[in-house]
């Protein structure tokens, strides 16, 4: 009976059960995590937006920030986006070894982000920009940039040790294809994150 | 669900080229105003196109897209437009 019980509990939490919304509640979970994450960012950039708003002037981005740089960075995680994109596939269709292949791909992409990300961080800071002042004139520049880019860097950070993990599991063949998805989901969203972060942090 | 090496190849040609794009308008001196306009319909077809395509969106049932579109946008919209208001009004009344 008690065998019975704990295979229906069983059976309820696996990925096939479809939820209102045509996915698996994982899935469902993962997206409601999205929305959530995506208005906490939502919420840092129209703080930077009053902080800009309310400030008679503001430091010329092209000035500061070296945007070549900020390209490579924004194509750099465009590309580990599409790789993660073709690991999701690949683990679909079964094939576990390209999956993880694709899975390596995206962290190395991943990585190389950090480490530009790390340069940009250094760069500035050796040029005197801290959290309450910067040579730039506007000392809440320095805190918005640092707030806005080392949250969004954390999620790269912890985006990366899911997908070391995940490459580790499917590598060893104990992760499904729905489990890569759902990290695929969190690795797009910190891409898209970065689409709006580049844009509004580094050219408006 | 369309998947497969050509159709995220393509996807990440679209995104590349709209971000070489929009990297291009920041050399340019077009005025503020159209740049802003430029810059934010790049942004959010940038934003789209990952969403429909790399995140699959484009086959998950309306109401999963709907939910996720629209909590991000209307959320996101209210919490701009408040705050760009009263940016306004401190900018002009500091400004007095």
């Amino acid at each position: 009976m008690h065998a019975q019980t704990m295979k229906m509990e069983t059976q309820e939490l696996s990925f096939e059960k479809e939820t209102t919304f045509g996915v698996s509640w994982q899935k469902l979970m993962m997206w409601i995590f999205i929305v959530g994450d995506a208005l906490l960012f939502a919420g840092l950039l129209a703080g930077y937006g009053f902080v800009r708003l309310a400030s008679p002037s503001w430091p010329n981005q092209s000035e500061v920030f070296h945007l070549e740089l900020i390209g490579v960075m924004t194509f750099v995680l465009i590309s580990s986006s599409a790789t993660m994109a073709a690991a999701v596939g690949a683990a679909q269709q079964g094939k576990r070894s390209q999956a993880t292949k694709f899975i390596l791909f995206t962290i190395i992409g991943g990585l190389i982000f950090m480490g530009m990300q790390a340069y940009e961080w250094s760069s500035l800071i050796g040029e005197g920009a801290s959290l309450t002042a910067n040579p730039w004139g506007v000392p809440l520049f320095g805190a918005a940039f640092f707030a806005i880019t080392g949250f969004h860097g954390s999620h790269v950070l912890s985006g990366l040790i899911i997908l070391a993990i995940v490459a580790i599991r499917n590598s060893s063949g104990r992760s499904t294809a729905a489990g890569v998805e759902l990290a695929g989901l969190y690795w797009h969203f910190v891409d898209l994150v970065w689409v709006f972060v580049f844009t509004l942090f580094y050219l408006i | 669900m369309k998947t497969g090496a050509k159709f995220y190849f393509s996807t990440w040609g679209i995104l590349l080229a709209l971000t070489v794009l929009m990297l291009v308008t920041e050399y340019l001196s077009l005025p503020r105003g159209f740049l802003l306009v430029l810059l934010a319909m790049a942004m959010l077809t940038k934003a789209s196109i990952i969403g429909l395509n790399f995140m699959h969106l484009r086959s998950e049932k309306q109401i999963l897209i709907w939910t996720v579109a629209l909590g991000i946008l209307i959320t996101g919209a209210i919490l701009f437009t408040l705050i760009a208001v009263d940016g306004n009004y401190i900018l002009h009344h500091s400004a007095q």
